[in-house]
């Protein structure tokens, strides 16, 4: 029975262990991680099913089927009557711009998007010259981290919860690593590639705003199930993960003067966290050499402001590529005894 | 002999008795104008509505006047949610989808923000039953938080509410010189109008926060449209439109038919907690408080040019 140990319980290790239970149920499956639910960074992402091709870092042709993947199991799941526990819902709204832009690369793949007449931009708020309505959903990971869990524990997942300095600790355990510790691969892989974006963002309690919207692409209102989420800042380079009353006071003036009514929407909580960019997203198999042997690792990681969009995608292509490898080795093992 | 700025009274204190009163002081402030009423919020018919912007059940009144109406409303109503207060007044913008069992033209749709149909793709992913289907942007009224906002208008103008009942409008003008009848259902009795007729509504209010948009549909049998409306700290669920019925009982039959129309929409519906209340409409209020005003506009200056 093939063993395999996927790295980190954000997002992207419990997309990529349900999907390898769902393709190898018999495989052994072990999740190692320091870092669970509240205390990973995909729980401040506000979950947003949108990407914008200029600011992403994946190669086009992958990122498609991974955004078609990933939207058509939210879209099941948002259907059903998990939606709430499984904490996705629809959303709806608008993306504001002072210059004309080229279409969201993400409405190919949700509900749909619609350029905005002249009209209807004088009619919202602000003095925006450019403009789309968006028809998406949000993803929560405060409730669908959760959510995958359960059912990863329920078909035998196990889950330790320890900080890995080095792979040699784990190496002779498995048969197959699966890497998904986002910035963490930069001591555990010595990826230099690596660089934080850190953000920052505001959970008010406003029930009354239904209606997304983003301006400028950097402040974002987004109407969660339980809050708001307002935001944001894209600082790249930045790590220090204290928390700057300026960065919080310049968002929420940002977000009222869109919506002004937020200004009296209670704060419940204020967030700051990295996001894992990379150059390119890293999803792919590498062999490394442990105790004169050869390990496949599966690499899932460095999808900066994607992470939570394109999961599931990212999760079904490194089952895949665990899979092919656990066969590729099976076969080997064959050839070798002849 | 000195004119006299008229008094006025203004009977009802729902959302066309509220919004008259406030039109008529912001009109005319040299003017007295007292709320009498014997019910107010929480316990008018506005209170039970569901507090979505849409004509609707206008019986033969004249396009005309509801798309001027409507059209006056609903663009005050996006002005209050552009507000800092629009969560104390009670207004918010909504979008959602109006599906049907045959296509749709309605009069409506020059009026709310971004109207469009559904694509093929949409309607088979959302709602495969219906035929066609519509989205839009709309505005919703939290109508428990309106109308004391309402009332709280009227009063700093200095407008005063007496709590009381009236069965002759007649006995009223003998202190009024203009009275304002905005008693709904009730003037069935007190105008002696048995034109007017109660359409019976029945709704339930579910904690559900993770549904952002309105769903509505139409379909072909001849009951009420069921909708899905997303309110400030509910979502309500309707609905029924009950000719001639008088009951302000909550209905377990029709409880159970709005609950099934409505799971049809968004099957995770179910997992929700529950409790109900009965209803009707807000969407002409402030435009039709604009005709109150033009009417009494013209009924003063009749009485002027008598004295």
């Amino acid at each position: 029975m093939a063993r395999i140990c996927v790295l980190g319980a954000g997002v992207a290790g419990l997309s990529s262990a349900v999907n390898i239970q769902s393709i190898l149920p018999e495989a052994d499956i072990t999740i190692i991680a320091d870092q669970f639910n509240t205390e990973s960074t995909s729980d401040g992402a506000a979950g947003n099913f949108g990407i914008l091709l200029g600011r992403t870092n994946a190669d086009i042709c992958r990122l498609r089927c991974w955004t078609r993947d990933s939207f058509e199991w939210y879209h099941k799941i948002c259907t059903s009557e998990d939606a709430n526990i499984a904490g996705i819902h629809r959303t709806h709204g608008y993306q504001l711009w002072r210059t004309e832009q080229p279409p969201p690369f993400h409405g190919s793949f949700d509900y749909g998007y619609r350029i905005l007449s002249k009209s209807e931009l004088l009619k919202l708020p602000g003095n925006y010259k450019y403009g789309w309505e968006l028809n998406t959903l949000m993803v929560e990971c405060r409730r669908y981290l959760p959510w995958l869990m359960k059912r990863f524990k329920e078909k035998g997942g196990k889950v330790i919860r320890k900080q890995l300095k080095n792979i040699v600790e784990i190496s002779g355990s498995y048969d197959v690593l699966v890497n998904c510790t986002g910035l963490g691969s930069r001591k555990l892989f010595d990826d230099k590639e690596l660089v934080p974006i850190r953000g920052h963002t505001i959970r008010v309690k406003a029930p009354w705003i239904k209606t997304l919207f983003i301006a400028d692409s950097d402040t974002y209102i987004y109407p969660g199930q339980d809050n708001v989420v307002l935001g944001g800042t894209r600082q790249r380079g930045e790590e220090k993960l204290d928390k700057d009353q300026r960065y919080y006071d310049d968002i929420m003036a940002r977000c009222c003067s869109l919506v002004p009514s937020l200004k009296n929407a209670e704060v419940e909580k204020t967030w700051v966290g990295l996001r894992p960019w990379r150059p390119c997203v890293r999803l792919e198999v590498e062999m490394i050499s442990v105790d004169g042997g050869r390990l496949p690792v599966v690499h899932n990681y460095g999808h900066g402001s994607d992470g939570v969009c394109i999961s599931w995608g990212c999760g079904v292509d490194a089952a895949n590529l665990v899979k092919q490898q656990l066969t590729e080795t099976g076969s080997q093992r064959l050839v070798s005894k002849l | 002999m000195a004119a006299r700025e008229p008094s006025i009274c203004v009977l009802g204190a729902g959302v066309i008795g509220l919004s008259s009163a406030v039109r008529i002081q912001d009109e005319f402030p040299r003017c007295d104008v007292t709320l009498l009423a014997d019910r107010f919020s929480p316990d008018t018919t506005s209170d039970g509505s569901g507090g979505f912007w849409l004509p609707h059940l206008v019986g033969g009144t004249n396009q005309d006047s509801i798309s001027k109406w409507s059209a006056s409303t609903l663009d005050y109503m996006i002005s209050l949610t552009k507000s800092p207060l629009a969560n104390q007044i009670g207004v918010h913008l909504v979008s959602g989808y109006s599906f049907f069992s045959e296509p749709q033209c309605p009069e409506w749709r020059k009026l709310v923000l971004g109207y469009r149909e559904v694509t093929d793709k949409e309607l088979k992913l959302l709602l495969p039953n219906a035929k066609f289907g519509v989205f839009y942007t709309t505005v919703m009224i939290n109508v428990k938080a309106y109308l004391p906002w309402l009332i709280s208008r009227f009063k700093q103008k200095n407008g005063k509410v007496i709590q009381s009942r009236v069965d002759k409008i007649e006995d009223l003008l003998q202190k009024y010189d203009i009275v304002v009848n905005c008693t709904g259902i009730g003037a069935n009795k007190l105008a002696n109008d048995s034109d007017v007729i109660p359409i019976r509504g029945q709704v339930t209010r579910v904690k559900a926060p993770w549904i952002k948009h309105f769903m509505t549909y139409e379909g072909s049998d001849e009951h009420c449209e069921k909708y899905i409306l997303p309110g400030t700290d509910t979502v309500v669920l309707g609905g029924t439109g009950q000719r001639g019925d008088w009951n302000t009982q909550i209905d377990d039959r029709d409880q159970l038919m709005i609950w099934d129309g409505c799971l049809e929409m968004i099957p995770s519906l179910k997992v929700v907690h529950n409790y109900g209340h009965g209803g009707a409409g807000v969407t002409l209020h402030w435009g039709c408080a604009g005709q109150v005003v033009e009417e009494i506009r013209a009924a003063i200056k009749s009485t002027v040019s008598r004295l």
